[in-house]
């Protein structure tokens, strides 16, 4: 059985004028040891799919309208408050982009990280400080003892992101939840970040989501790729073979956009024509219709569901799914 | 080449801004060594991208190339004239031959304003009368590619593609010779990235511009780029055309970088060779002696690295700022393996 198990999670957002369908129903499994991802562009879902899962939506805007997250048999969706604080940071902890906002200023590091252990752990004080520094030594950094004292202003992007690392790991969670939290990083330490976090999934058995729009980042990591857009997967399948064979013009599209270090260097880059669509309202047909080059008379008037293509484990929403002559070839061949 | 050809040229530029101290005395007690004596030219025609980790200082070298800031030391000879030594009108006249485009496409256009007024103003100031300008306006905006009828609406009912397309838009009003793009496609949509990026290269052509392209995204700026110059701590570490660079980086701080960058093919991406850097970039305001890079540096010597700062120099078609590059690069010297923090 899975460790998590996301079904037909629908998330509305109720707002004065309007109301924003930020998540139509998307269904994933998750179980231990495995990285899973979450890819799309801004506006497409990723990050809300995220706050829902752990219940901490804004509110009073945001609402669960439908779908269940059962984690350990338990469905999380419902669940009073009281309950749900008992999982969060233990069972299910999440890092976020921006390591600044999410770290409070006014308290030292040592203070935020030893909070979670007492209160989930029951760790005295003296046991907590010590397994604090522990921790901060365990995400790299240096001097771990005497960086305890400092405020989160006096570290760096890089050190601040392993601090929040340490603190989601402190009670050595079952899944951790990451959004984008390398995307306000500079490339280098971007590198370090990753590393940091492709070891503590192998060395701990943990569950990793990354939600990112960042395809080399997911390349580099996930077993998984779920592609979002309008708040819908519009395919998942094995990162291999969602690289090498995308069968979602969106998903190809999104690949081609993108210049490649490692290709030669093409004349002109091919962008996805058009803009995101409005999530306001919800047509009856593939959201991805108006830009799409392979859209079909039925795209425009049906919603296709996620269906079965290819290998066993690749699934794709697409009423006409890519031909196979229009694949990407891979690497040193992308010329 | 011969030196007419150059638009921009710059020679050891240097951009301090003062730490300041003391809450009734002003006491200067340091500086910012934001930029340290950066040299470099542009061809007319030619796109030089700046590429360099956040605090590196490609910023303020554009800024300072258009006057935003004033260069502590060093000339900028746009043309063959000293902008640095220029005030007033003098400077104004240049200024309208270079202009910049801004990484926020949110808060570098006044949400009051029409696009017709934004995109119009330049030529205001400069003297057109009202006809020209509606004329030359229509013209922008379908160069850029914005609908008709953009010019009586506003910045807030664009998309950030859209407004970025507006900016481009402001900057060619004056036909400039010169565009400074600070980062112009880092906040937008990977799909979105893509149109601007064509869309620069085709404006480019259109009008014969030449382009300072500073970016972190170091795919974009390879793809855009006909040399690159790559800057740590506020100084430049190698300067060689955009390809050459990738094929074969010289510096160490650029071999880092590279093999840092991502790329989106997990069968390349997982067999790749990665060289982390230890720790983080140091602070600018009292930054390492000798090679800014020898803190951080896999191939750092105790010999010269520390004390020595070196000089940019000719080896095999790049400019490298390295003490120890036909070493490393005859595999004397080998990456030190310890101190890698994980």
């Amino acid at each position: 059985m899975a460790l998590l198990s996301v079904r037909d999670l629908e998330v509305k957002f109720f707002m004065r004028r309007a109301t924003i369908n930020a998540v139509n129903g998307i269904s994933f499994d998750l179980d231990a040891g495995e990285t899973l991802a979450i890819v799309g562009e801004s506006g497409c879902g990723k990050s809300v799919s995220s706050l829902a899962i752990l219940g901490i939506l804004p509110k009073p805007a945001g609402k669960i309208t439908g779908g269940e997250v059962r984690f350990a048999d338990v469905d999380l969706v419902g669940l009073p408050d009281s309950k749900l604080r008992e999982i969060r940071g233990r069972d299910i902890a999440m890092i976020f982009q921006d390591p600044m906002t999410s770290l409070n200023p006014v308290l030292r590091v040592g203070r935020q990280i030893t909070e979670t252990l007492r209160k989930h752990l029951d760790m005295g004080k003296a046991e907590a400080d010590e397994e604090a520094r522990s921790l901060l030594e365990r995400v790299g950094i240096p001097d771990a003892a005497s960086r305890l004292r400092d405020y989160p202003h006096q570290f760096s992007g890089g050190m601040r992101q392993r601090v929040m690392i340490a603190m989601a790991i402190a009670c050595r969670p079952k899944i951790l939840i990451a959004d984008e939290p390398t995307t306000a990083l500079d490339v280098t330490i971007q590198a370090q970040i990753l590393d940091l976090l492709r070891h503590l999934v192998e060395e701990e058995n943990m569950a990793l989501i990354l939600i990112t729009h960042d395809l080399g980042v997911v390349a580099g990591i996930c077993d998984r790729t779920n592609v979002m857009y309008a708040g819908e997967f519009i395919e998942t399948a094995p990162t291999a073979e969602l690289f090498a064979r995308p069968r979602h013009p969106y998903t190809l599209g999104l690949l081609r956009s993108v210049p490649r270090l490692d290709a030669a260097r093409k004349e002109k880059l091919q962008p996805i024509g058009g803009t995101p669509p409005d999530l306001r309202s919800r047509p009856d047909a593939c959201s991805f219709a108006p830009r799409c080059a392979y859209a079909t008379q039925e795209s425009r008037e049906r919603r296709p569901a996620l269906h079965q293509i290819d290998g066993p484990d690749h699934f794709v929403a697409c009423w006409n799914p890519v031909p196979v002559e229009d694949m990407p070839i891979q690497g040193e061949e992308t010329a | 080449m011969t030196e007419q050809q150059d638009l921009l040229r710059v020679e050891d530029l240097k951009v301090y801004f003062p730490i300041r101290s003391g809450l009734l005395v002003d006491r200067h007690v340091g500086d910012v060594k934001a930029v340290d004596g950066v040299s470099f030219s542009i061809k007319r025609g030619e796109t030089l991208g700046l590429v360099g980790e956040s605090g590196c200082g490609k910023t303020t070298v554009g800024r300072t190339v258009l006057r935003l800031y004033d260069p502590t030391d060093g000339h900028i000879y746009f043309d063959g004239v000293d902008v640095a030594g220029l005030s007033g009108g003098e400077l104004r006249k240049l200024r309208r031959r270079m202009q910049m485009i801004f990484q926020d496409p949110y808060s570098s256009l006044n949400p009051r304003q029409s696009v017709g007024n934004i995109v119009g103003e330049p030529l205001k100031i400069h003297g057109s009368s009202d006809d020209e300008i509606t004329d030359k306006v229509r013209h922008l905006i379908e160069v850029v590619g914005l609908p008709e009828g953009a010019a009586n609406r506003y910045p807030h009912e664009f998309s950030g593609g859209q407004r970025q397309r507006i900016g481009l838009a402001r900057s060619l009003a004056m036909n400039p010779d010169l565009i400074v793009a600070d980062e112009p496609v880092s906040a937008l949509d990977v799909s979105i990235q893509a149109q601007i990026v064509n869309l620069l290269e085709e404006l480019q052509d259109e009008f014969q511009l030449t382009y300072l392209f500073i970016a972190h995204d170091l795919a974009v700026v390879r793809h855009i780029s006909d040399r690159i110059a790559v800057m740590y701590l506020g100084m430049i570490m190698e300067v060689a055309p955009a390809e050459d660079l990738y094929d074969r980086p010289l510096h160490p701080y650029t071999k880092a970088l590279l093999s840092a960058v991502p790329i989106p093919d997990p069968k390349v991406e997982r067999g790749r060779e990665r060289i982390l850097l230890r720790g983080d970039l140091p602070s600018p305001a009292n930054p390492p002696p000798g090679c800014r890079f020898h803190t951080r540096c896999p191939f750092v010597q105790k010999e010269r690295c520390p004390d020595e700062v070196p000089e940019l120099r000719e080896v095999g078609g790049h400019t490298v700022a390295c003490h120890w590059v036909e070493e490393i690069e005859s595999g004397q010297i080998q990456p030190h393996e310890a101190g890698v923090p994980v």
